[in-house]
């Protein structure tokens, strides 16, 4: 209990109020603006906030993070454009629901359905984090390697097509590692005598230019402008009581899908979202209204995509693996901060479970609030020409990015990595891996080294841990080509009929 | 400056899938990785020697960088209908516009070395809005102004970075 007080205790810090007041705002506009991802905003904000304590700079991150999740359901029911991934599902039914002059009840249903699920979610991380750090704990060099690897291919596996251009873009970041000091010998690696390269590559820069370079240059590259006007009928704004009565059962299917998903390493609120909605399909009085303008559709998926959160941030830190690209960067910034996220984080601080759980609720009612009043004011948002928002986020990524370090350097790696980021996004390669590579490769390749040098290979092949950790990664990134194969043959054979 | 004109309110264009544009990539890939392996040479090895030398792990790394590449490439040689096609097409004036982004980035970090931040600053951001098309007293003079000042009371007074 005593940890749980003193985890909460921590919010009480004015400064701590003023960042999640912040965060909740930079987080909805983020939302809000088509184009810019959650990943994207929160790894240019811990630019800045690698300057304050863990604690208030946490508060903005992970408040961005919350409410990004809220704003991104606006332009995907305005304009059918999801504001980020996680709002793919929304699109299905919120856009209809607006065509039909009921937007009003779109939005407020949404965020309403966005809140339940990440406070469901938040029960996952409050529950499970420590006892599932403290089996971590027993874990060894092999099954932390092992665990590595799972993750890897877990954010692979989830790449769509691009399993083999997922893989090549891991084994890309895991090269990436090996810049700085061999972590066994401390052995100059790849420094070519630049004092900055020591430490490694810098991961802040390299992020902000994947993700955040990368996505401007990207917008500046294929821009057309007026491809989409927001809708302005916006209808009345409150679900009646029988909308409400239709809302419980999504609700219930979307809390325990998106629960279930956010445990999975890097499967995030886009996949929940859409794997809730076709269950709720399927469970529905009404499915033919599905894709249609359904409030049960809208509400299983925001509930399901906000209920991966708790979970996402309980694996990120109790494992030290990713729960999705945002975790990824969060990764970044505790690492700086002086945290390993992973097995002995929770048990040493276990309050650390409680302010981040404290941070997240409050984040999920004040962003509920202003989803609920802001609304009016948000069509125009959406009109605002794309050269301001481009011209925003290339200078604030350069002097954020600069501010980390002090260092010129930073900024050229991260106009480096911008330029890849575009390549890789106009091939075909996901910058996920990259930077999931990036940041866990050291920690794969000391406990490789560590594993072998002990009991050789079959350090690993004795242990049930390890190999089940590893027979998932080698299904993550086997099993889903083979079933689009196989469903492939089946069309063909049909159609040949 | 006057940048290529290009169709407004138009439809999204996406690019038609091409062995050859499919191909572009993994090649790359393969090139990445081969670097990898030749960079890895030049690692100094330690006098005592262990299992594993610091080596090992670039080397592992490059080899799965070329091993993935290459099935990349096999895979998306044969069925290159299978790769891409769901990427937006880009167009000259995009790439005239991210060229110029650089040329502008450029000449800041050079400028910085002489002048003032706050007045290269919005020199950078004028220009960075006149590239994406932005016109008008509002959005070359005003925005420039406003954002520069929010910058220097972020980093500069707030965060006390040396800008």
């Amino acid at each position: 209990m005593s940890a749980a007080f003193e985890g909460l205790a921590q919010l009480a810090d004015p400064l701590v109020i003023v960042c999640i007041l912040v965060g909740a705002l930079a987080g909805m506009l983020v939302g809000a603006f088509p184009g810019i991802t959650a990943t994207m905003a929160v790894a240019l904000a811990s630019s800045f906030t690698l300057t304050l304590d863990p604690v208030p700079g946490l508060a903005v991150l992970l408040t961005i993070y919350v409410a990004a999740n809220f704003g991104d359901r606006v332009p995907a029911i305005l304009v059918n454009t999801p504001g980020t991934p996680a709002s793919i599902a929304t699109t299905f039914d919120g856009n209809p629901m607006a065509r039909q002059g009921r937007a009003g009840v779109a939005l407020t249903t949404s965020a309403m359905a966005s809140a339940i699920g990440t406070l469901v979610g938040l029960i996952v991380l409050v529950f499970a984090a420590i006892p599932l750090s403290r089996i971590a704990l027993m874990f060894g060099p092999a099954e932390m390697f092992a665990l590595v690897v799972f993750g890897l291919t877990m954010m692979v596996g989830v790449s769509g097509d691009n399993i083999l251009k997922g893989l090549a873009a891991g084994a890309f970041g895991l090269a990436l590692s090996s810049v700085g000091r061999d972590p066994i010998t401390g052995t100059e690696r790849f420094t070519f005598d630049i004092l900055a390269l020591s430490d490694g590559l810098p991961f802040i820069a390299v992020i902000i230019g994947l993700f955040g370079i990368a996505d401007v240059l990207d917008q500046m590259y294929t821009h057309r402008s007026a491809l989409h006007s927001p809708i302005r009928e916006m209808g009345r704004w409150w679900p009646d009581r029988s909308e409400l009565r239709t809302m419980l059962k999504p609700l219930g299917i979307g809390s325990a899908v998106g629960g279930a998903v956010g445990a999975v390493p890097a499967a995030g609120g886009d996949i929940a979202g859409i794997l809730s909605w076709t269950t709720a399909r399927k469970a529905s009085k009404e499915p033919e209204k599905f894709g249609k303008g359904s409030l049960e559709g809208l509400t299983a998926s925001d509930t399901a995509s906000n209920a991966t959160l708790g979970p996402s941030v309980t694996t990120t830190l109790a494992l030290g693996v990713p729960g999705d690209s945002v975790m990824a960067v969060l990764i970044g910034s505790l690492v700086i901060w002086g945290y390993q996220p992973g097995p002995g984080l929770f048990t040493s601080q276990p309050d650390l479970v409680y302010t981040i759980a404290g941070i997240m609720v409050a984040a999920t009612l004040l962003t509920l609030g202003l989803s609920v009043v802001r609304s009016r004011g948000v069509t125009r948002l959406l009109e605002l020409p794309p050269h301001f928002l481009w011209t925003v986020i290339i200078v604030f990524c350069m002097v954020g990015t600069y501010a980390v370090n002090n260092s010129v350097v930073d900024v050229v790696v991260m106009l480096a990595f911008g330029i890849a980021g575009l390549f890789m996004r106009r091939f075909g390669f996901p910058a996920g891996p990259v930077v999931l590579g990036l940041i866990l490769g050291s920690l794969a390749e000391g406990n490789l080294r560590r594993a072998l040098e002990i009991g050789g290979p079959a350090n690993i092949l004795t242990s049930p841990i390890a190999m089940g950790f590893l027979v998932v990664a080698v299904g993550a990134v086997t099993v889903p080509p083979l079933v689009r194969a196989l469903r492939s043959r089946r069309a063909a054979a049909r159609a040949a009929r | 400056m006057s940048l290529p004109t290009e169709p407004s309110g138009g439809s999204i264009v996406m690019l038609s899938p091409g062995r050859g544009r499919a191909l572009v990539g993994p090649l790359c890939g393969i090139a990445a990785g081969a670097l990898v392996l030749l960079l890895a040479q030049s690692v100094p090895v330690p006098e005592v020697e262990s299992q594993f030398s610091p080596r090992w792990w670039p080397q592992l790394s490059g080899a799965a960088m070329i091993l993935f590449s290459l099935a990349a490439a096999f895979k998306d040689g044969l069925r290159p209908a299978a790769s891409g096609g769901e990427v937006e097409a880009g167009s000259r004036a995009g790439t005239v516009r991210i060229a110029l982004v650089f040329a502008a980035v450029a000449a800041y970090g050079a400028a910085w070395l002489v002048f003032d931040f706050r007045l290269v600053t919005a020199l950078l951001l004028a220009a960075l809005v006149a590239i994406g098309g932005g016109r008008g007293w509002k959005g070359l003079v005003l925005f420039p102004l406003i954002v520069t000042l929010v910058l220097w009371l972020l980093f500069g007074l707030l965060l006390r970075v040396p800008v």
